[in-house]
């Protein structure tokens, strides 16, 4: 305790030194704090993490953190339930949201679908999505997963054709749970087949990338928020969004380096969505407006609008006002002779900023926490509405002690920085520009909603049936073995026994009378998935002087979960079996930390329990197999291949 | 701070286990947190906190922490 104690001292005076504390000595706070027990100010530091860093392994750091803390403290204002569909692995991501939503004053509850599993959970009605009853839906979904071509003769059918797939989703989560929606925006990939003449065709694939965007935007409705990834992707750059090995690795569509960003984003969406952005930017005059100090300088003397400074200062003031044309209130906090902080705003000829902009005027001499606390009585509202900006850590950490609900802005040392430190800000997120605006939406949107009256009206039956999915069998040769073995390596959501084969011995297995070893690929309109599914049964002896045949591993590839693939392997193995003189089927489910996905596959298929339930052992005579619901065609392997 | 201790940090972070400590033949079989995703975080936050690429096939090649670890120790950029 008393090392920890003295780690803290260290740190806070490591912090205390810099304009922005880094990453690590927050996270690293955080964490002594949690340690020491004091859980308010280890979630102090784990939400200044959210503002300062961008390194995954903060991050990961303060979540912990406030996974551990927040249940040990009075709790935040709102309280919600997320659900996360990805269209790829949203693991981290996941991971991150309840970091950067309590940094917003937003406990959530997240919910996960599987790998790639986001447009299933929707269509099924029966899904985890709609069990956990979510108030917020994310759709994480990357350009991957569009089908549009790479050049196309008909660029705004293709577009609506996508658009149509992407509304019918937000309209099915609507009618099933009013969920509101959070659509991340596709990022439009750097590689373009055309070249430079993309940008002047109407159908290439990056043209019809961004004018899906842009349709998005327009179709959402009050119910649907979008996060533009494409924004934040070029705003890091795509290289850096996008990073192929792990892409090839672990299906990272946003780099581990990105989704640290992506959570804040999305987190001040979904906040915003509830009413939690802040309304009001509390400023600062000497060195936050302007540069210098008025009351020793002068009006003449004060940095604004000349050289290289003056200029930095003049382009946060244009920022400023940007903001407040958009809606955020203006206030003014600063200890300086009022009448001459008002001459700067009457007389300077390079202000941007009127005194018509400002809603509250304080200046004096009274500290800062008394003259916020003034400035939100006046404008009726809450502490917690109030974002100060001031150049003095000082005053900053002042604030952060005295009064917390302020939220502070990190301001960098130089004034070049400042525009970006507050459009890096996320929690001045705007829910709608004004009351009309809404309206409009509203009613663009009804109309919307009538015209198309379900036409494309789309269930999980009519997806499937339009998949034109074909599986067939894998002839075991040994690039199949390898992809088989890896395949048995590293499948843990659907997986009846987790019994890991190794390449050896499933060689040995398809080799021997005694076993069936079942590889399966499936293909469909969009896409080969290779080999996604293995079934390996045992022929052994029956009570009654029969065979049967034992399930000994049966496993599909995440990314095809939900396809009905399970049903045609079995009416594959039950065809093996028969071929082999057995009788029965036997299956047994060994539950491990991953795999309750498939708890209950055996009586979804038709077994029945093999003795006593608690058992877990099921079992099913071939000849009533049921017939599978008839998605996928079989394509049978040429005779010769065995 | 040594590589083995920016090493050890980093693990601890991502297995959140504070207690965890490296020896050179560990390996994920021996920290049940250490699955595929988490080996995904780790070899991220290594690169970024070293300032290295790891080759594609690296990313789950190393057969132990002391590989890992003189590998490191060899292409450190900071």
């Amino acid at each position: 305790m008393n090392t920890t104690n003295a780690r803290i001292q260290e740190l806070l005076s490591d912090v205390a030194g810099q304009a922005v504390p880094t990453g690590g000595a927050c996270a690293e706070l955080a964490r002594a704090y949690q340690r020491s027990g004091v859980p308010a100010q280890a979630l102090r530091w784990a939400y200044t993490v959210c503002d300062v860093s961008e390194r995954l392994v903060d991050w990961l750091a303060a979540a912990s953190v406030v996974r551990a803390c927040l249940p040990r403290t009075s709790g935040l204002p709102r309280q919600v339930r997320v659900a996360v569909l990805g269209s790829y692995t949203t693991v981290q991501f996941t991971a991150l949201l309840p970091l950067a939503a309590a940094r917003a004053g937003v406990a959530v509850e997240v919910y996960e679908s599987g790998y790639g599993q986001y447009r299933q959970e929707i269509l099924d009605p029966a899904s985890g999505l709609y069990a956990f009853d979510p108030d917020v839906v994310i759709l994480a979904t990357h350009a991957g997963v569009l089908d549009l071509p790479v050049a196309a003769a008909d660029p705004e059918a293709e577009v609506e054709r996508e658009l149509s797939r992407w509304t019918s989703l937000w309209d099915t989560i609507g009618q099933r749970c009013g969920a509101r929606v959070v659509q991340h925006t596709f990022a439009v990939p750097p590689e373009e087949p055309l070249g430079h003449l993309a940008a002047r065709t109407s159908g290439s694939r990056s043209a019809m990338t961004h004018a899906l965007n842009a349709r998005l935007g327009a179709a959402a409705g009050p119910h649907v928020a979008l996060v533009d990834c494409e924004r934040l992707a070029a705003a890091v750059g795509k290289r850096t969004w996008f990073d192929a090995r792990y892409w090839l690795r672990s299906k990272q569509a946003v780099s581990l380096a990105c989704v640290p960003l992506l959570a804040r984003h999305t987190a001040a969406v979904v906040a915003s969505g509830l009413g939690r952005s802040r309304k009001c930017l509390v400023l600062d005059l000497d060195n936050t407006l302007w540069g210098g100090v008025l009351g020793e300088e002068g009006l003449g003397g004060i940095q604004l609008g000349h050289g290289a400074v003056g200029e930095a200062y003049t382009a946060f003031q244009e920022y400023v006002l940007a903001l407040k044309n958009r809606g955020v209130l203006l206030a003014v906090a600063s200890k300086n002779d009022p009448e001459d902080a008002r001459e700067v705003f009457r007389r300077h000829p390079d202000m941007r900023l009127t005194l018509d902009d400002i809603a509250v005027f304080s200046a004096g001499w009274d500290d800062k926490a008394t003259q916020l606390r003034r400035i939100a009585a006046t404008l009726g509202i809450g502490l917690d509405s109030l974002v100060f900006v001031d150049d003095n850590p000082a005053e900053r950490e002042a604030i952060r002690q005295l009064v917390p609900e302020v939220d502070v802005l990190p301001l960098p040392r130089d004034p070049a920085g400042y525009p970006r430190a507050l459009a890096d800000y996320p929690l001045f997120e705007p829910a709608a520009l004004t009351a009309e605006d809404a309206a409009r939406t509203e009613l663009y949107r009804a109309r919307a909603r009538a015209a198309q009256l379900r036409q494309d009206s789309v269930s999980l039956e009519a997806f499937l049936a339009s998949l034109d999915m074909v599986a067939s069998v894998v002839a075991l040769d040994e690039p199949a073995l390898a992809r088989t073995a890896a395949l048995i390596g590293k499948t843990n959501q659907f997986n009846l026994t987790g019994r890991r084969r190794s390449g050896t011995e499933v060689a040995a297995l398809k080799d021997d009378p005694g076993h069936v070893v079942l590889c399966v690929r499936l293909r469909d309109r969009f896409a080969d998935h290779g080999l996604v599914g293995v079934l390996i049964g045992a022929v052994e002896a029956d009570g009654d002087g029969n065979r049967r045949m034992r399930i000994d591993t049966w496993l599909l590839s995440c990314r095809v979960i939900g396809r009905t693939l399970e049903h045609e392997m079995l009416r594959l193995l039950a065809d093996a079996a028969a071929a082999r003189g057995c009788r029965r089927l036997v299956g047994s489910y060994v539950p491990t930390a991953r795999n309750a996905l498939v708890a209950d596959l055996y009586p979804r298929l038709g077994f029945e329990p093999d003795g006593d339930p608690g058992a877990r052992s099921w079992t099913l005579d071939v000849e009533k197999t049921p017939p599978g619901p008839g998605y996928i065609t079989i394509d049978k392997p040429a005779k010769d291949s065995t | 701070m040594s590589v083995a201790d920016r090493l050890q940090k980093i693990f601890r972070t991502v297995m959140e286990d504070d207690d965890l400590v490296l020896t050179d033949d560990l390996t994920a079989a021996d920290v049940p947190a250490w699955d595929s995703l988490a080996q995904v975080s780790l070899m991220f936050s290594i690169e970024s906190e070293f300032g290295l690429q790891f080759e594609d096939d690296q990313l789950t090649s190393f057969d132990n922490v002391g590989e890992l670890r003189r590998f490191v120790e060899q292409h450190a950029a900071v």
